[in-house]
């Protein structure tokens, strides 16, 4: 009998996200079928999605040998990274920074990005941001505001 | 029905209306062309935009957007192999085989046609039909929409590629998702963590953003091939011969009518019409060798059904309020952000909207004739950019999007943790489109179902009293044992060779 590792953490991963849902939504009212409490629908899902990720396992055991899959590591880090970086640059400075900063590091998780590359993009996002964004559409959004 | 029209007409014609149709259309195409950002990014990102417009202005764009793309698909299916929507992928077997050829204008020209005709009649079946469903569902009470959305969330979760169990997990994740945050009945919040941000509710915007913007980012980086610089397509080489109009005919008619047929299907979808379409067009062939050769035929026949189909998708939408696909999903979500339930009574209540929309179709239909056979050469110069360009502008527009929604940079994190979420399950096989429509559906679903099972007192037996409810859950019943049967086939064949 051979194991597909990558069916088996597929399953797992479902089980423990239903087993996780499961403890949380048994605090909750369950109420009756007739008068459904808040915990009576989350309930029957967070098992049913337990039973399937269960089920995945299951088939995963017993089929062909298969091995995890690779994580892209750098690409997937760097973009976390950027997420932050954006979230806190508009925070303490405003959407020009944002994206100045969101660009220069999203850019290192492509090995084919040149420095001319993100210059060029660090020049004409926020431009093009600043004309759609607070020009054209007038939203309000702190382009350079420093709150530090 | 001619008063409709011409209030349809009416909508529809404002300078406003056309400007933001082409907006859409023009996007739409924009997107659709580039391989590795679909509709459903887009029209996220322009979600949060669409709620300064009047819901009639905002869905249009939105449609356009969903439509537009799947004209644009073609293009980098046929001149790169690599298709710009996932619907598109049929395009490839023989688009890309005419485009080393030498026939890449013309296979361009015939995945334009056959869009128009296919999204032509999608529309006309969009106008007689989808009328006709709403009189027929408008006796609908909470049972009978429990029965429909579950039989379209398990039809949802059938669709999948790979194994059917991975599909209802999504759609069960889906549910539990779209169950985060004050419940409506009681004011008790469910699953926040404790998080102020949650107490509403996850942002739709978020979770698709998440789920398919930064996660198809982070797997398309160091993956992505763009067009060599010296590739162009000249209007005068896109003129197919007398041979080959003769033979795209019935091909682009039967494909119209398939993606018509699965378009309407809750669940079903763009990409299967387009698998069936190509099957189809190789069965009744005379000659199947031809095909995956450059047989013009197999591109006339899928571009034709998925575009028939992304037109009739809006029939179970509009007029059932279940999505059929994701996209359609984030539509509706659209929809209910402007305090609009589309159900039965919405075509009655708002011609407006409804009618508005569906001219709306002819005039982005008209558009993108123009959009992609004059004026071809702007598109494929479009696939000339670099990925290191694009994506990380499509990252910074999703920040500022997600930010726009409500001013508030913990949206902007749930997109960071969707996306995480989303990176991990793609990696494991699971494809997101059915979390998004079981987010949707969720707490319709559950409401329902508690509306149902008070009037029932309580008793599941009761509900099956009544026939169109009995008939639904039936039929739900057969799609759940023919996964079981498919589950269970699968195990057993691999266990023998294995």
């Amino acid at each position: 009998m051979s194991i597909n590792r990558k069916e088996v953490a597929a399953g797992l991963l479902i089980l423990l996200i239903g087993l996780a849902a499961l403890l949380i939504v048994t605090d909750y009212n369950i109420g009756t079928a007739r008068r459904m409490g808040p915990g009576y629908f989350p309930l029957i899902m967070s098992g049913l999605l337990s039973v399937v990720g269960a089920l995945i396992m299951v088939a995963g055991i017993k089929s062909e040998a298969k091995s995890l899959p690779n994580v892209s590591w750098r690409p997937m880090v760097v973009i976390f990274i950027s997420l932050a970086g954006f979230m806190l640059a508009m925070f303490l400075g405003g959407l020009l920074p944002a994206i100045v900063l969101t660009i220069a590091i999203s850019s290192m998780a492509d090995k084919n990005s040149t420095w001319k590359d993100v210059a060029i993009l660090t020049a004409l996002v926020p431009l093009a941001a600043w004309l759609i964004f607070n020009q054209g559409l007038s939203l309000p959004i702190p382009f350079l505001e420093w709150r530090f | 029905m001619l008063d409709n029209v011409l209030l349809g007409l009416q909508t529809a014609f404002t300078l406003e209306n056309i400007m933001y149709c082409f907006g859409g259309v023009f996007l739409g195409t924009f997107i659709g062309v580039l391989p590795g950002i679909g509709s459903l990014a887009a029209v996220s990102m322009l979600l949060p935009l669409s709620f300064y417009l009047d819901p009639t202005t905002a869905l249009v764009m939105l449609a356009g957007v969903y439509y537009g793309a799947e004209y644009g698909g073609s293009t980098a299916s046929i001149l790169l192999n690599l298709p710009g929507t996932p619907s598109s992928a049929v395009t490839c077997l023989d688009g890309y085989p005419m485009a080393m050829a030498g026939r890449a204008g013309v296979a361009l020209f015939i995945t334009t046609i056959a869009s128009f005709v296919g999204g032509s009649i999608g529309i006309v079946m969009l106008m007689l039909f989808a009328p006709l469903l709403a009189s027929f569902a408008l006796s609908f009470g909470p049972s009978e929409y429990f029965a429909l959305m579950t039989l379209g969330l398990i039809a949802a979760a059938g669709v999948v590629q790979g194994s059917p169990l991975k599909g209802l997990a999504m759609v069960l994740l889906g549910l539990l998702l779209g169950a985060v945050g004050a419940d409506v009945n009681t004011g008790e919040t469910r699953l926040t963590f404790g998080l102020l941000g949650l107490y509403d509710g996850i942002s739709l915007v978020a979770l698709a953003m998440g789920l398919f913007g930064v996660a198809e980012i982070i797997s398309s980086i160091n993956t992505h091939k763009s067009a060599s610089k010296d590739m162009s397509v000249r209007l005068s080489s896109m003129m197919p011969s007398a041979e080959e109009r003769r033979k795209i005919g019935l091909p682009m008619l039967r494909g119209a009518g398939i993606g018509s047929f699965f378009g309407a299907l809750p669940g079903a979808g763009q990409s299967i019409a387009a698998f069936i379409g190509y099957a189809v067009e190789k069965r009744v062939s005379k000659d199947p060798s031809r095909f995956g050769k450059g047989a013009p035929e197999g591109i006339a026949s899928p571009e034709a059904a998925n575009n028939a189909a992304v037109q009739a998708a809006f029939i179970p939408t509009l007029t059932l309020g279940i999505p059929g696909s994701a996209t359609m999903a984030l539509m509706l979500g659209a929809l209910l952000i402007h305090g609009i339930t589309p159900g039965p009574g919405l075509i009655a209540e708002r011609p407006d909207i409804f009618w508005g929309l569906t001219m709306s179709f002819w005039i982005g239909n008209i558009i993108l004739l123009i959009l992609n056979i004059p004026l071809i050469g702007i598109w494929v110069s479009l696939l000339k950019i670099r990925y290191n360009y694009l994506y990380p502008t499509i990252l910074c527009l999703i920040c500022i999007g997600v930010y726009t929604l409500n001013y508030s940079l913990f949206e902007v994190g749930l997109v960071l943790v969707f996306g995480a979420l989303g990176y991990f399950m793609r990696l494991f096989g699971f494809e997101p489109a059915p979390v998004l429509i079981g987010f949707v559906l969720g707490p319709m679903l559950e409401e329902n179902l508690r509306r149902a099972m008070l009037l029932a007192r309580g008793d599941f037996m009761l509900l099956l009293e009544r026939p169109i409810t009995a008939v639904l859950l039936a039929i739900s019943a057969i799609l759940l044992i023919r996964i079981a049967v498919r589950i269970v086939g699968n195990a057993r064949r691999s266990s023998v060779s294995g």
